[in-house]
């Protein structure tokens, strides 16, 4: 078997072995296979019902986040730590190459202020992904490119594009068209829509979101991203 | 939260976070193995589907409101767990399928009867290699076994039998 094939078996006896899929990438011709294999391991029987521990589990962690307030000292409990440590990294790998300055800034919690980097990729390239009409609402407008995710707005200043990835823990922030916020799921940071922090129960608070440049082109809104990854 | 009974079953409502995750967990969890096909991966996304839920879904959202919310919740969530885990969308969800799915999940799943069919038509010994692997819990020296051949041979006849199984599907994606 050559190379290619060994890490097409790879994967395949992750799935039969029912463990999670490695990461790397699929050839195109590879992938309706692997598609097959997950649907065969699916038709495996009672294979997709929950296990009562998991079901268990979750309903705790889900309960003790309904009830969270702004408790002093209260600790999570470990397994909501490892769901956002997968988060984290899940969002990282979707920010690309937004995710080396994202972990910088996770690598360095003792800074007291932390400040907000542009996103500045090396070999950038304009991207429409907006009309302007998607902004006359002045509502955020959450877009999404190969290698970045992000809210545009027509802030006070003028036309704003930041990352749609909270600089905590790389959760993915959501925009909320009532308050004008983006915010983040995992720990309720709130971010206006120019990036700065608006709100936040950590300390120190997170870093301001990192600025896309963003330019206006006949009808549509650009952003400089890095090239498809 | 009383019912009112004369109320289509899509509008009723939940009483609280509670009913709308014991009411909506299997169904979330079903829905996300099918497009994963292991149960860690399946477990995670259930729980990243909750928790991003949870913020902006109101328990006073009727029944079926509930449901289309979490249906899309599922769409983006497999799809960004794809992105970041292999760079490209192995698998997704429709939404009208999913929230067709998650209000009105079939009463056994769909699962192995897709798993049937694609194994059909394959010549007998590509489909028991399959069989015996993905279906039937073997391990590949136990397959190998069973199948009276080398655990190398079974190896070969397992990736080929998938690639011919993928080959025969091209529609069914």
């Amino acid at each position: 078997m050559n190379h290619r094939t060994l890490r097409a078996a790879r994967r395949t006896n992750a799935i039969v072995d029912g463990q999670r899929v490695p990461a790397g990438r699929v050839p195109g011709e590879e992938l309706e296979a692997f598609r097959v294999a997950i649907a065969l391991r699916a038709g495996r029987p009672a294979a997709d019902l929950p296990s009562e521990e998991f079901v268990t589990r979750l309903r705790r962690e889900l309960a003790a986040e309904v009830d969270t307030g702004p408790v002093p000292g209260r600790r999570r409990a470990i397994s909501r730590r490892t769901v956002l440590a997968g988060a984290a990294a899940a969002a990282a790998g979707v920010a690309g190459a937004m995710a080396d300055r994202t972990l910088l800034h996770y690598g360095t919690p003792e800074r007291a202020v932390p400040q907000a980097l542009d996103l500045d990729p090396a070999q950038g390239r304009w991207v429409a992904v907006a009309r302007e009409a998607d902004l006359a609402d002045g509502a955020a407008h959450r877009f999404e490119t190969a290698g970045v995710v992000g809210f545009l707005a027509q802030a006070g200043t003028g036309l704003t594009a930041v990352s749609g990835v909270c600089t905590h823990q790389g959760c993915l922030l959501r925009g909320n068209d009532e308050t004008r916020r983006l915010e983040c799921p995992c720990h309720m940071s709130k971010f206006g829509y120019d990036g700065a922090v608006a709100a936040s129960r950590l300390h120190p608070a997170p870093a301001a979101l990192p600025r896309l440049q963003v330019r206006r082109r006949d009808g549509s809104i650009e952003v400089l991203v890095p090239p498809s990854v | 939260m009383t019912h009112d009974p004369t109320e289509p079953a899509g509008e009723e409502r939940y009483a609280n976070w509670d009913e709308i995750y014991l009411d909506n967990v299997v169904r979330v969890y079903r829905l996300l193995f099918s497009k994963v096909g292991n149960r860690h991966d399946a477990e995670d996304l259930t729980t990243e589907v909750f928790m991003a839920a949870l913020g902006p879904l109101r328990v006073t959202a009727s029944r079926g409101e509930v449901r289309a919310y979490l249906a899309a919740t599922c769409r983006t969530v497999l799809a960004t767990y794809w992105r970041r885990r292999l760079g490209l969308q192995v698998t997704s969800i429709d939404p009208d399928l999913a929230a067709s799915y998650l209000a009105e999940p079939p009463a056994e799943s769909d699962a192995p009867a897709r798993a049937r069919r694609l194994l059909q038509g394959l010549p007998d010994r590509h489909r028991r290699i399959l069989e015996l692997r993905f279906l039937e819990a073997c391990s590949i020296k136990e397959a190998a076994r069973e199948m009276g051949i080398s655990v190398a041979n079974a190896k070969v006849l397992q990736h080929r039998a998938l690639r011919m199984a993928a080959a025969g599907s091209g529609a069914e994606s």
